[in-house]
């Protein structure tokens, strides 16, 4: 049930996006020269038949909605595991630290501590395994795009950045 | 014709380096193609300053292999991690990686050698016999042909997966609507860009497939924890049987050929060539709703089409002068380099030179079978790798694939944000082939429709009555209504709880 819901929202979210969207598209400057076919005339369509799918959708869904509740398996309940929410905030929250870390902190450092935090969170006994994979890895990649195949890295900012240069 | 294949087969016959050259430039290329973000364009672009050692025979007979191994390379990721290499893999990945999860990870990988060998070998095949014929057709593609090559795909959007159809064509129009993020093709207004510099360039598409494959891959499999079921620790990689073959044997023969005159045409390229392909497999088979659960057609289809693009995009390069590709694009320069300008005297000019590509293409196609089988081989070594590890790892390779394409931040936001967004769509049930559909032929279609508007004076039965334009628009219906009945039939069927045959067995009778 709370799945079902959870999807209304998210179908409902996307109607108001689409509608918001072709009101967005109504206020792009015009183009004398491209009068009939201007900046909206594509996004207007796309978000208007978005906007009409949508709707549908919701209605489908309410309809299955009504029809659940009236069930006898209405009664039912599902619930999320508490585990896996923890687990997926938790990998969420470190790639995003590594996305700013890789900014401020440099490819070399940032990737060190991204593998070694990640690989401590996982369920995984190896622990000779887990503290040399993430140098080895870290510094091999580094090699290959910067030596063998002579693309960037980031560098990161201030201090790290001088230390990224001496590496890299 | 015979004497100038012969002199080329002669040239190569008396420098046994030129097979050195190809056995490396394709092993170089399908290890580009696998790295995700790297790519093949950028594994071209590499060697070109290396070709400058070389005759010119040699330096594009090196391109040219770097170029098919890479776009067989792709798969490879993409069948075993979810991750493309590179775009044109992207569509293996829906089916290929579903395989793979069923425990046929080498089955999956052999498909998709044996497709994208054969796909090669059509190509190149056409290439040899019809280049300046079929690089004059290609030029009578105007902007209501492409829309109307764009529609064939975008109709598909529909009858992919085996869930809501409404919930397909939401996801297609998501996609359709992310595609128009940025400057405007033809006035050059920002749109959606909300001020933001960054969002004017449009989003990429190399950083939303990776985020919304491989990201979305590994934060549901962090999210899930560790499951023995998900372990693909035993490929050796199978070549399809030859029953297995002829039983998808109409699916290669019509994705090579969408393939090669997709590749052929200017400016579209083997991605798209993979993503109409993958939803005219669809269309045209008996089980559609089995497309994305990991079935051979899904993953035959697009390797066909995106290895005979190559070959297809070769024909405009060397008979006209014009890419097919981005990466015959960056070829080009490989080419001025040595002096040689591509373009209709090139055959008269640099035969030897034409034809010794032919055929080193052509071998290059049969190396990747033997190549393509060992380094699989050596990727799966990988796979055996705890997902503790391999998982981060994937992260740290996707980041740094992306942000080298560019030396750009905001390309990885991009990839957390498709990440996140392809998590939800899987969560949801919301197709992500069609999602990816709609963002790949989005702006063909928009821009297309436009000036072919503009040029028929809007005057919208232009779009019907020239002849490509009107075959492929009727072509688009009749299959979209093939497509639409089918699936009512099924629900139907399914309605009156009679399951009937079963739909593989269908399909082998």
């Amino acid at each position: 049930m709370r799945s079902k819901i959870t999807e209304m929202v998210v179908v409902f979210a996307i109607l108001v996006a689409a509608v918001a969207m072709w009101f967005v598209a109504d206020k792009f400057p015009n183009s004398m020269k491209y009068a009939r076919i201007d900046s909206d005339f594509w996004p207007k369509l796309v978000c208007g038949a978005l906007a009409v799918v949508s709707f549908l959708q919701l209605l489908q869904q309410a309809v299955g909605l009504r029809a659940s509740l009236q069930s006898a398996s209405a009664g039912t309940r599902s619930s999320v595991d508490p585990a896996y929410v923890a687990r997926l905030v938790l990998i969420g929250g470190l790639i995003l630290a590594y996305f700013f870390a890789l900014q401020w902190l440099g490819f070399v450092i940032a990737t060190l501590l991204f593998l070694w935090a990640a690989s401590f969170a996982t369920p995984y006994s190896n622990l000779t395994a887990k503290l040399l994979f993430s140098p080895l890895f870290t510094f091999g990649l580094c090699l290959f795009f910067t030596r063998g195949l002579s693309l960037p890295l980031p560098r990161g900012q201030g201090i790290f950045y001088d230390l990224s240069l001496l590496l890299y | 014709m015979l004497d100038s294949y012969l002199s080329a087969l002669g040239y190569m016959a008396s420098n046994p380096f030129t097979f050195l050259l190809i056995i490396f430039s394709v092993v170089w290329g399908i290890a580009f193609g696998s790295i995700p973000g790297l790519t093949g364009i950028v594994g071209v672009a590499l060697l070109i300053p290396f070709t400058f050692a070389f005759d010119p025979i040699e330096g594009l007979l090196l391109l040219g292999g770097v170029y098919v191994g890479s776009t067989f390379g792709g798969s490879i990721s993409a069948i075993l991690f979810n991750t493309p290499g590179s775009p044109e893999a992207a569509c293996t990945a829906l089916d290929g990686y579903p395989m793979a999860r069923k425990g046929q990870a080498g089955k999956a990988l052999g498909i998709a050698l044996a497709a994208s060998a054969i796909g090669g070998i059509f190509g190149t095949v056409v290439l040899m016999v019809a280049a300046p014929p079929l690089a004059r057709l290609a030029l009578e593609f105007g902007p209501p042909e492409y829309f109307a090559l764009a529609v064939l795909g975008i109709t598909a959007i529909a009858s992919i997966g085996n869930g809501s159809v409404l919930k397909a064509l939401m996801a297609g129009l998501l996609g359709l609507g992310v595609a128009t993020i940025g400057l405007d093709p033809l006035t050059g207004m920002p749109r959606f860009t909300f001020g933001s510099m960054m969002l004017l360039t449009g989003v990429g598409f190399v950083p939303a497939i990776i985020g919304i494959f491989a990201l979305a891959e590994v934060l549901q499999r962090f999210g899930e924890g560790p499951q023995k079921g998900y372990v693909i620790d035993d490929v050796s990689t199978e070549l399809p049987t030859i029953g297995e073959f002829i039983q998808t044997r109409i699916t290669l023969l019509r994705s090579s050929v969408i393939g090669t005159v997709i590749g052929a045409l200017p400016g579209v390229g083997a991605t798209t060539a993979a993503f109409i392909a993958y939803s005219e497999a669809s269309r045209w088979s008996r089980h559609p709703e089995k497309f994305g659960t990991g079935v051979p057609e899904g993953i035959a289809a697009p390797e066909s089409a995106n290895n005979a693009a190559v070959g297809g995009s070769m024909i405009p390069l060397l008979a006209l002068g014009i890419p097919g590709s981005a990466t015959t694009a960056v070829m080009i320069g490989g080419l001025t380099i040595h002096g040689i300008i591509p373009g209709p005297q090139l055959m008269q000019t640099n035969s030897d030179l034409v034809y010794s590509v032919f055929i080193g293409m052509m071998l290059a196609n049969l190396l990747m079978l033997l190549v393509g089988v060992r380094m699989a081989r050596y990727f799966a070594l990988v796979l055996k790798a705890p997902y503790a590890l391999v998982g981060p790892a994937i992260v740290v390779l996707c980041m740094t694939g992306v942000y080298a394409l560019q030396n750009n931040v905001v390309d990885l936001a991009v990839m957390l944000v498709f990440g996140v967004v392809g998590f939800a769509m899987r969560r949801f049930g919301f197709p992500v082939a069609s999602f990816i559909i709609g963002l790949v032929l989005g702006p063909i279609a928009e821009l297309s429709l436009r000036q072919g508007l503009m040029l028929s004076d809007y005057d919208v039965t232009a779009f019907v009555t020239r002849p490509i334009a009107g075959t492929l628009l009727l072509f688009s219906a009749a299959s979209l209504v093939y497509g639409l009945v089918g699936q009512f039939l099924r629900a139907r069927r399914k309605l009156n709880g009679d399951t009937g045959p079963d739909t593989s067995e269908e399909a082998k009778a």
